[in-house]
C-alpha cells in the first residue's frame, strides 16, 4: 500500500491551481481555463493504469 | 495490523480531499478515486487468502458447481459497488443506480443455472 499517487494528485492540484490563479490575474481567462482541463486530463492519466490494476486483480481474484 | 495502515491513509484521503475541493474543486474527485483505488487494493490483498480457502473448502466435495458462482458474485457485487460509489461521488446518482441496476442483473444471471437446478429439483420431487 503506497500513497504515491495521492500525493502526487494532490501536487498536480497545488500546482494547477497556482498556475490557474497566475494566468488568470495576467488576464488570460481561456488560457486558465485550459491549464485547468489539462490539470483533469494528466491527473485522470495518471489514475487510470491503478483502475486499470484494480480490475485486473478483481478480475484475477474472483475468477471473472 | 494492516488496519492501522488503512485507517491512516483513509484519514490522509479525507484531508487531501478536503483541502483540494478548496482550492480546485474538480480536481478533488480524482484525489478521492486514487485514494479510494489505492485503499481497495489493499484490502484485497488481504481478502485474497479468503477467497482461497473458501474455494478449496468448496471445490473439495460434490458442491463443486456452487463455489464459483458465489465468488463470482461476490467480484460483481465488489466492482459495480464501487462504480457506483464514484458515480455517486461526482453528483450522478441515477448513473449510480444503473450501475447498480446492472450489477444485480448480472449477479442474478450468474445464479440462474442453480434456481433452474432447484426448480429442476422440486419438479422431480412434486411430480415423483
Amino acid at each position: 500500500m503506497d500513497f504515491d499517487l495521492l500525493i502526487r494528485v494532490a501536487g498536480v492540484g497545488l500546482t494547477v491551481c497556482a498556475a490557474y490563479i497566475i494566468i488568470k490575474k495576467a488576464g488570460g481567462e481561456e488560457q486558465a481555463m485550459l491549464v485547468s482541463l489539462v490539470g483533469v486530463v494528466v491527473v485522470l492519466l495518471m489514475l487510470i493504469g491503478k483502475i486499470s490494476e484494480l480490475i485486473d486483480l478483481i478480475r484475477s481474484l474472483f475468477g471473472l | 495490523m494492516m488496519i492501522l495502515k488503512i485507517c491512516g491513509g483513509a484519514l490522509l484521503v479525507a484531508f487531501v480531499t478536503l483541502i483540494i475541493k478548496q482550492l480546485k474543486a474538480e480536481l478533488a474527485m480524482p484525489a478521492a478515486l486514487a485514494g479510494g483505488v489505492i485503499l481497495l487494493l489493499a484490502s484485497l490483498g488481504m481478502l485474497a487468502p479468503q477467497v482461497e480457502l473458501l474455494g478449496n473448502l468448496w471445490y473439495a466435495d460434490q458442491l463443486k458447481g456452487y463455489a464459483a458462482p458465489l465468488i463470482k458474485s461476490l467480484g460483481v457485487a465488489l466492482i459495480a459497488q464501487t462504480a457506483a460509489d464514484i458515480c455517486r461521488d461526482m453528483g450522478e446518482s441515477a448513473t449510480a443506480s444503473k450501475v447498480e441496476f446492472a450489477g444485480k442483473v448480472e449477479i442474478m444471471l450468474l445464479c440462474l443455472p442453480m434456481i433452474n437446478e432447484l426448480l429442476d429439483f422440486a419438479r422431480a420431487l412434486l411430480l415423483g
